[in-house]
């Protein structure tokens, strides 16, 4: 046994001779060659006679082309008693469409090497085709009847709702799904993106209804068409011209934007617990409100929270998992698909050290201001110039590596679409991370993350957690898996 | 469908799907399938770079590259992709879960973390210094074998060498049983993570226990075992190290924004003076059958009940693999898929079903699963997966539905050349698994000279026995008389 020495001591007694043979450059690490030129790639634009624009990113590397269609409205739109109405109509729009029923849809994308698919979020919607560029044309008749015109089977609809149903339980069951479903209503209440979908309102939705979701959210005056890889607006364009063209705006309804509600308040320093007797590990999730990304200030937060818990190397995950080794890994980030903009931190955390590492994450949030004293004792700094410099300089290095495949390019110009961001968002990012100073990212993170305010989701085993909880001075309110109050 | 381990939290860049389809979420990505190791196979030089990878026909696909060896046995793969000013390291060593001694279930992987603990030269976590460039960072670990990977702005080649390099060669120096000890309880929680605080999540766990026998090399999933990863001295990292990571047990393969004279010069000088080490020898046979049917009943904290069909099924590579392949495609892929017809649509047993294979070096498993719908049973969805099994094995398929699951396999392999990391990985995937980087068109001409009576043929030879797995899990409270009580453990681990 080689106990009593440490490894350091025991390998320099054991081979002592490599030690002294080893080359210099050995002994330190080495710095950078020549840095090279990167290229911004282009997104080609064009617009189709009825107004629809088109954006093209091409890559010519694989035979392969994408192409999304997609719509400013998303789940969002749900109407209040009909939870889940868009996201199965989107999911219906490939279950039959034109002259072809679902079995047909899939018989025929396959021989094209294609696949086609619907999506949904919050805020817009899409129907998206995958397929070998050299069968573009045909696989764009299958994009265009299922954008277009989708059928809704009623008979493939029961077998969906029947499916939808049964995976409420699901949901419930799982500990992951469990808090992000506690904590989405946690924040934002009854409002659209804190709603979940039940079997009540499965069992009130029709096909008609979806249809006439479809009919009103798929018009030409909120569309877009994103397309990448292996082809060129000369050949792309006159077949979404011959498909998508032609489609006119057939209901004189408007879309109505969803109206804002406040979200909910909560009293200071609660968590919120749903219990899962015998859980191997509690489900954390934290959450705060913060500025829009187009403040002034947003790109200081945002690199504040990368020092926080924006990387591997973050004071959060160095904390909870290479030093106290209590979870796989912690992280936090700025979620904009919300609205407003949340920050939210999350983590599993083995279940007898969820009141500490609870504890640890806020203690890191004014750590990063002010340091303090870690719980063995260390003194730890807050962010200085050198821990700035380096989150900064880590994204600014990696962005070249996000134009990679189109996807990035084509889902930054959704965004812009989308959120009417500037037009310059995506060029301009290197230059608002270069310009945001230490006092800035510090007075940002201060101003916007305060640890009374934060709001605590946790789904694990009570009768272990719940006391280390409290002894954090913390009040516990006990909720059922949709986030609903428990009364006690 | 490999089972993969992964380091860092959260998706390995590996599996990063790229193309537009990201955006829609769809999750489309899947390569050719990510394969085991032959040691033994000569080294065979590669052709040198072309400027395209795209040929006409795919059956003539290539990624250009060269390779050769260094003196020390290190095998270097090189290839260029100038689309971004990015360069990917890749490094495979031939050591997995299967070649694990007894008692120490999921070292492999533990070892793997400890491979971001730090080196002699480079002492912090491996992260520090490569993050602070931007890097992208992770590894993983399978049954066969352990990889590692950076993606560095090309200025920065020489640190993602100087840190790979330092820790296949002075790793053990940063060693202290603290950091090992840290390590034990982060690979602990990755299990609690994704396997025992997840519904199903222990599922492969139950199967393998009886499809394979006690001592074989794939009977203990890669996380492995609680108490081994727990029981893991500084001296098996010593040991394990010293035994699988020789330069001569590793492949090495750089692809992105490089000059190949100055990538092959500092490799050389970064790995070059690492001393050849004793060749280890890795588990290169371990067949695996099942002579009658096994039938398992699992109570577990499930919302509903579940089954899993497993059979034995040919490993990576050899006859029958693509053909089984090409089964999954008919069974279960698509709307008009037999199983989904019969099981979903026409007699709505099934909430959903799917059928997969997953090959692996030593061998592998073809499952079929599926969710019974409220109100039916397992039993129910088994008797009709039989029926359904019973008449597609009855005789071949048409040309017609063979040809149409071929060009999926097609564009699969199209997926697979997207992104310079899954380049870089398949390139050593090649080079470690058949000993031929240029296997790529080969692995495709696999699945276009499949025929409706290799289908027929293969399906028979693997499916039609009586030598299988059933897996039946319930809900606790539902569970039938005699079934295993999957109940949770009493809390354990943390202060």
């Amino acid at each position: 046994m080689v106990h009593l020495l440490s490894p350091g001591l025991l390998f320099a007694l054991a081979v002592p001779a490599q030690a002294e043979e080893l080359p210099p450059h050995r002994l330190q690490a080495p710095g950078p060659l020549a840095a090279r030129a990167f290229q911004l790639p282009e997104a080609h634009t064009a617009q189709l006679s009825n107004g629809v624009d088109v954006l093209l990113v091409e890559n010519h590397e694989v035979p392969l082309v994408y192409v999304n269609l997609v719509v400013g409205s998303g789940t969002a739109s749900d109407p209040t008693d009909r939870e889940g109405l868009v996201s199965v109509t989107l999911a219906m729009m490939d279950e039959g469409a034109g002259d072809r029923s679902a079995e047909q849809l899939s018989v025929a994308a396959r021989k094209l090497g294609a696949s086609v698919s619907t999506f949904s979020a919050l805020d817009y919607a899409g129907t998206s085709l995958q397929l070998l560029g050299r069968n573009l044309g045909p696989g764009l008749d299958l994009l265009a009847d299922v954008t277009l015109h989708p059928t809704f089977p009623s008979g493939d609809w029961g077998i969906l709702q029947k499916q939808r149903i049964q995976d409420l339980a699901a949901a419930k069951a799982n500990p992951d799904r469990v808090a992000a479903r506690v904590f989405s209503r946690l924040m934002h209440g009854a409002s659209y993106a804190g709603r979940h979908a039940s079997a009540e309102a499965y069992e009130a939705i029709s096909p008609d209804q979806m249809a006439a979701w479809h009919g009103t959210h798929f018009r030409p005056d909120d569309a877009i068409i994103l397309v990448g890889g292996d082809t060129t607006l000369d050949e792309v364009v006159p077949l979404l011209e011959a498909r998508f063209g032609g489609w006119s705006v057939d209901s004189a309804a408007s879309v109505a934007s969803d109206a804002a509600t406040a979200p909910p308040t909560h009293p200071p320093r609660t968590v919120y617990l749903h219990d899962i007797d015998g859980a191997a590990q509690s489900v954390v999730r934290m959450g705060a409100f913060v500025m829009d990304r187009q403040a002034p200030d947003a790109a200081a937060l945002f690199l504040a929270n990368r020092a926080y818990g924006g990387q591997f190397m973050s004071r959060v995950n160095l904390n909870l998992r290479e030093d106290k080794g209590w979870t796989y890994g912690a992280r936090s980030g700025i979620r904009h698909s919300e609205r407003p903009d949340l920050w939210v931190m999350s983590t599993s955390v083995v279940t007898p050290s969820t009141g500490p590492a609870i504890y640890e994450a806020f203690r890191e949030l004014d750590g990063l201001l002010d340091g303090g004293t870690s719980a063995s004792g260390e003194d730890f700094l807050g962010m200085d110039q050198a821990e700035l410099d380096q989150v900064r300089d880590g994204l600014l290095y990696t962005w070249p590596l996000s134009f990679e495949s189109p996807s990035f390019l084509l889902s930054q110009r959704l965004q812009i679409w989308r959120y009417g961001l500037p037009d310059d968002w995506l060029t301009a990012y290197p230059d608002r991370m270069r310009g945001v100073s230490l006092d800035a990212a510090r007075a940002a993170w201060d101003a916007s993350l305060d640890v009374d305010q934060l709001v605590v989701a946790v789904v694990g085993d009570a009768d272990v957690i719940r006391p280390a909880i409290e002894e954090l001075g913390l009040t516990v309110v006990m909720v059922d898996a949709d986030g609903a109050p428990l009364s006690e | 469908m490999t089972t993969i381990v992964t380091t860092a939290r959260g998706v390995a860049a590996r599996l990063r799907p790229t193309g537009l389809a990201a955006l829609a979420l769809v999750a489309t990505a899947c390569a050719p399938k990510s394969p085991p190791p032959t040691p033994e196979a000569a080294v065979l030089p590669g052709p040198f770079p072309q400027q395209i990878v795209r040929t006409e026909g795919a059956s003539e696909l290539s990624i250009p590259h060269s390779t050769y060896e260094l003196d020390n046995g290190l095998h270097v793969i090189l290839s260029e992709d100038h689309s971004v000013p990015f360069v990917w390291v890749n490094l495979w060593y031939r050591v997995g879960s299967k070649d694990e001694t007894e008692g120490l279930t999921g070292f492999a992987h533990l070892f793997e973390h400890m491979m971001f603990q730090g080196s002699a030269h480079a002492d912090g976590d491996y992260f520090g210094p490569l993050q602070a460039v931007g890097a992208r960072i992770n590894g993983t670990t399978n049954f066969d074998r352990t990889n590692y990977f950076e993606g560095v702005p090309a200025e920065h080649l020489p640190l993602a060498l100087f840190m790979e390099s330092d820790r296949m060669g002075w790793l053990l120096p940063a060693m202290t049983d603290e950091r090992l000890n840290n390590q034990q309880e982060v690979v602990r929680n990755e299990r609690r993570q994704r396997y025992d605080n997840r519904p199903y999540g222990k599922v492969r766990l139950w199967l393998n226990e009886a499809l394979y026998p006690e001592g074989h090399p794939y009977r203990v999933p890669t996380i492995g075992k609680h108490e081994d990863i727990e029981n893991a001295q500084m001296d098996d990292v010593q040991s394990f190290f010293k035994k699988w990571y020789v330069p001569n047990n590793a492949s090495l393969a750089i692809v992105g924004d490089f000059e190949p004279a100055e990538a092959k010069a500092l490799v050389e000088k970064y790995f070059g003076h690492i001393p050849r080490g004793e060749q280890p020898v890795p588990v290169t046979e371990a067949p695996a059958s099942l002579d009658a049917p096994v039938t398992l009943h699992v109570g577990s904290k499930v919302p509903h009940h579940k089954v899993w069909l497993a059979w034995h099924s040919p490993k990576l590579y050899a006859p029958g693999d693509a053909d089984l392949d090409i089964v999954s495609g008919l069974l279960s892929e698509g709307r008009d898929s037999l199983l989904y017809q019969r099981l979903v649509k026409e007699t709505g047993l099934a909430k959903d079903v799917a059928a997969y294979q997953s090959s692996s070096y030593l061998t592998s498993t073809y499952v079929i699963t599926a969710t019974a719908a409220t109100g039916h049973t397992t039993d129910e969805v088994v008797a009709e997966i039989d029926a359904v099994l019973a008449s597609f094995l009855a005789s071949p398929p048409s040309d017609e539905a063979v040809a149409d699951a071929k060009t999926n396999w097609e564009v699969r392999a199209y997926g697979g050349l997207q992104s310079i990391s899954n380049k870089a990985n398949q390139l050593n995937s090649y080079h470690v698994l058949t000993g031929d980087t240029d296997y790529l068109s080969t692995d495709l001409g696999r699945y276009l000279a499949v025929t409706p009576d290799s289908v027929h043929a293969a399906g028979n030879m693997y499916l039609g026995v009586p030598g299988r797995v059933a897996l039946h899990v319930h809900p606790l409270d539902e569970a039938p008389e005699g079934s295993r009580i999957d109940a949770p453990a009493a809390p354990e681990g943390g202060e």
